[in-house]
């Protein structure tokens, strides 16, 4: 794993990437795991969470999406191969190590996909959580964690989204000949029934 | 212009210190006089009367192309004066010639049999005077031409009478002060007005005609046109999808905004071999060139190119073939020049009075010709479509034609039902066969399929039956056409299965002119698909549609193109200089669509000429979908209204000599949305309108 986060400070040009300074959401870390970046654009360098070429990619190859499981599941297939001689995975996805002082607790135990639909949580500047949506398409799934977030924050006053200076779109990819914004969410068109509602998350 | 009355002649003499010469000039003056002022006063009248004509630019009729580019300037020689006067005071006899068969009782003449007094048509011999005869005793004979040193009378050819009388370029320019009128007669050739053997006002010389033109009366044109575009516009935009512009771009829609400058220069040459005004021409060949260089600029990423990671502006350029055709002229079918000809190549092509179905520069042939005295108009055509250059929609003949044919015919009838009006009934079929063809375009989005429901290439045929007609009854000016659209697309997109395809169009234009106004109202409708997952196809949908109409590229649904975002990928509601709500993928490359939400129009509309030179133009249109069920079914939601809303466009059209070879315009339109369109689409920009600016101008020589 260490490996990837070397992989993602080289790509963005930034020795200090990955220590807080920027809210990603599931979106923007998806932008980072494509074969290609930006995604579909043959000839572009894979994205740092991706395989190291993007000749490599396959559905079994896919980078850290697949690196995070692939021990766990081989061990587990081992273990039913061999009729239980050989030992079973621990009951989780990952060998993330265990977080110091949570009694075991390991980041990331279930391990991570790479499409959109979750945010960070925030209290002003400071992460303390994240939801995930899933069941619609990408955007509805973006749309309900975003302004869902928001909403309880109205409500609550006291969390709510990233604040604008700190989200992943302001992160900004030099790729020698062009430049890419990285994406935070992406709303969709006509998300409301019986309104003519349109672009309900701009400005939030 | 009137020539300098006679009487003058020897005042303005004596004026410029000549009065010594004038006793040898005045004779010879006389004469020359009367036929300057003959040959210079017709065609300067036949040259006003056709700027006048001109002036009606926006309504391009097509009947069979009967471009009489040679002699246009040319004015039918009129008739000679009829008493020359003669220097030598011999006597001359002139026999009283019987005025009687002039004098007949017009009951029961048609308008064709009347013989007026001093006119004259083919084919038709009055009874002539007796000859002139001269009885003068003792006088010399004139001496015979050959006694004349050929080197004196260097005339080539009758285009170049007039030309052969100018003094030389600082050489002695006396001959002024005699024949004022002269003048206008001897200006720079640098002048579009003036005649020009490289616009084909006067034959190839035939010294320096090259070999291979056999015959007489070769004529070179050559063309330049300058068209220059500036054009501020808006319309829904979508943000990228891998990437943004700007960050917080995280909801569809993004800026709307968008600049599109555009300089073509059309370059055309001809080489046509013909005689008079009247006769059409021979033979033509002609090649038409149109270079352009466009530069777009767009807010959002992933709008101009495929690409997520290019710029938001582009520049491209390209030189497109829109004329390369052979023309002959196979017969006369009457005394009055009605013809049958042929024309094979890249040529201009219209299938009715206003460009609804099909207007268009194609390679294809086409048999056309006149019958009765004009009056009954014929074309017969096969087109195959060419590849458009993507960004300047110019023709690509680097690529391989599409899979796309037209065939039609059509008849022009005159005074048909109304003396005034003009009918037109055609059939047009289109064949495509391109299920099997991928094509994507220059900035790599695919157009063919059209990433549009099941994705599935397809085939179609249509038979497009139609009837049109233009004019006037009585003051009311009147332009309609009615169309239908029969036949079967081979897969339909919302079923993957045939679906049959009959829909309808109808249009009308009427306007009524009070004094330097005029008066427009119009009237469209094309119908939509109600049902999408059955198996008819009701959307209309046109070839290639080039619509003058309703303000056309004024207006801003004309002009503008609105991307159907959410709804399909790389798909349009309308086309750029198009007015159907087609749903395709592009109007130049896609296929045509009978899956489609359909279009209701109506309008009012003002022309006012408030000088010769400037026009202002006004328009009010309202748009509306006719059914929205295929839109509501790409889109997903359940209730689309089909109001689309207000356009409204006002335009000054400025050409400063009056001529159309500086016409410069500037319109603005703006679309004012309404329930249909605010449930399709939105925009960031804090505006509640879309807006379309168009700076034109055009410089031709």
């Amino acid at each position: 794993m260490p490996a990837y986060v070397q992989r993602v400070r080289s790509f963005l040009g930034d020795p200090n990437a990955l220590t807080g300074t920027v809210a990603f959401a599931d979106r923007s870390g998806g932008n980072l795991s494509r074969p290609y970046f930006p995604d579909g654009e043959i000839g572009r360098p894979p994205g740092p969470l991706s395989v190291a070429q993007s000749s490599q990619f396959s559905p079994f190859a896919v980078g850290l999406q697949l690196d995070l499981v692939v021990p766990n599941i081989g061990a587990h297939l081992e273990y039913v191969r061999s009729s239980g001689a050989s030992a079973d995975t621990p009951q989780r996805c990952t060998q993330m190590p265990a977080i110091g002082g949570t009694g075991g607790q390991v980041r990331l135990a279930n391990g991570i996909q790479i499409f959109p639909g979750s945010v960070p949580i925030y209290r002003g500047n400071q992460l303390i959580g994240g939801i995930g949506v899933s069941g619609d398409g990408i955007d509805q799934d973006d749309m309900a964690s975003f302004l869902g977030l928001h909403n309880a924050g109205v409500r609550l006053g006291s969390i709510g989204n990233a604040p604008k200076a700190i989200r992943a779109d302001n992160v900004v990819v030099d790729l020698g000949n062009a430049s890419v914004r990285l994406r935070y969410v992406n709303c969709p068109f006509a998300p409301f029934l019986d309104t003519n509602d349109q672009n309900v998350c701009e400005g939030l | 212009m009137a020539g300098l009355a006679t009487s003058f002649v020897p005042l303005l003499a004596v004026m410029s210190g000549h009065a010594d010469q004038l006793a040898v000039r005045q004779a010879s003056a006389e004469k020359m006089e009367a036929s300057l002022t003959a040959l210079l006063g017709v065609p300067k009248m036949a040259w006003i009367g056709q700027e006048s004509a001109k002036f009606g630019q926006e309504m391009a009729k097509n009947g069979p192309d009967m471009d009489g580019k040679v002699g246009e300037k040319e004015a039918q020689s009129p008739t000679a004066p009829e008493t020359a006067k003669d220097a030598s005071n011999s006597s001359i006899i002139e026999p009283s010639a019987p005025l009687g068969p002039l004098e007949m009782d017009p009951d029961g003449l048609t308008a064709d049999e009347a013989l007026i007094d001093g006119r004259r048509r083919p084919g038709v011999q009055k009874q002539l005077p007796d000859p002139v005869t001269q009885n003068n005793p003792g006088a010399v004979n004139a001496p015979p031409p050959e006694a004349f040193p050929t080197d004196e009378f260097p005339v080539p050819d009758r285009w170049r009478i007039m030309q052969s009388l100018c003094p030389a370029k600082g050489g002695d320019q006396s001959i002024y002060t005699l024949f004022g009128a002269l003048r206008n007669n001897c200006h720079s050739t640098l002048n579009p007005y003036n005649q020009n053997v490289l616009k084909g006002d006067k034959p190839i010389p035939a010294d320096k005609k090259p070999g291979f033109l056999k015959g007489d009366d070769w004529f070179f044109v050559a063309n330049l046109i300058s068209d220059t575009v500036v054009e501020p516009r808006s319309f829904p935009i979508p943000v990228g999808v891998q990437t943004t512009e700007r960050p917080n771009s995280i909801d569809v829609f993004g800026r709307s905004g968008s600049e599109v400058y555009a300089q073509t220069f059309i370059t055309g040459f001809a080489l046509i071999k013909g005689s008079t005004a009247y006769k059409p021409p021979d033979v033509e060949y002609r090649l038409t060139l149109a270079t352009q260089v466009n530069h777009v600029n767009v807010p959002e990423r992933r709008v101009l190119f495929v690409e997520p990671s290019k710029a938001s502006h582009r520049t491209d350029w390209f030189v497109g073939v829109q004329e390369a055709f052979f023309d002959y002229h196979i017969r006369n079918t009457s005394a009055r020049y009605d013809f049958d000809s042929f024309r094979i190549g890249i040529q201009p092509m219209q299938a009715d009075f206003r460009g609804f179905l099909f207007q268009d520069n194609q390679l294809g042939f086409r048999l056309f010709g006149t019958r009765d005295n004009n009056r009954v108009q014929y074309n017969l055509g096969a087109f195959v479509q060419l590849e458009k250059d993507t960004n300047s929609g110019l023709n690509d003949i680097t690529q391989t034609p599409r899979e796309s044919y037209i065939f039609f015919a059509n008849l022009y009838r005159q005074d048909m039902p109304f003396v005034g009006l003009t009918s037109q009934f055609s059939l047009t079929y289109n064949m495509n066969r391109e299920k099997s063809d991928v094509e994507i375009d220059d900035n790599g989005f695919p157009v063919r399929p059209a990433l549009l429901g099941d994705l599935r290439g397809r085939a179609y045929d249509v038979v497009y039956p139609g009837y049109a007609f233009d004019g006037r009854i009585g003051r009311i000016n009147l332009t309609g056409q009615v169309y239908g659209a029969f036949g079967e697309d081979r897969n339909s997109f919302f079923t993957s299965e045939p679906a049959k395809i009959h829909a309808y169009f109808g249009a009308l234009e009427a306007s009524y002119d009070v004094d330097f106004l005029r008066f427009r109202a119009s009237g469209l409708f094309a119908s939509g698909d109600g049902n999408p997952y059955n198996n008819i196809e009701a959307g209309f949908d046109a070839i290639f549609e080039n619509p003058i109409f309703a303000g056309a590229d004024t207006s801003y649904w004309i002009r503008q193109t609105i991307p159907f975002a959410g709804g399909g990928r790389v798909i349009s509601i309308n086309g750029r200089n198009g007015i159907l709500n087609s749903l395709r993928s592009s109007k130049e490359q896609g296929q045509s669509n009978f899956n489609n939400p359909g279009t209701i129009l109506a309008g009012l509309g003002v022309d006012a000429d408030l000088t010769p030179t400037f026009r202002l133009s006004g328009n009010a249109n309202h748009l509306w979908f006719h059914k929205t069920e295929s839109l509501e079914a790409l889109r997903v939601e359940g209730s689309i209204p089909r109001d689309i809303g207000w356009d409204l466009s006002m335009a000054a059209i400025y050409r400063p000599k009056a001529t159309q070879n500086m016409v410069f315009r500037l319109s603005g339109a703006a679309l004012i949305p309404g329930k249909g369109f605010k449930d399709l689409f939105d925009q960031t920009d804090k505006r509640d309108f879309h807006y379309s600016i168009l700076l034109n101008a055009i410089l031709a020589f």
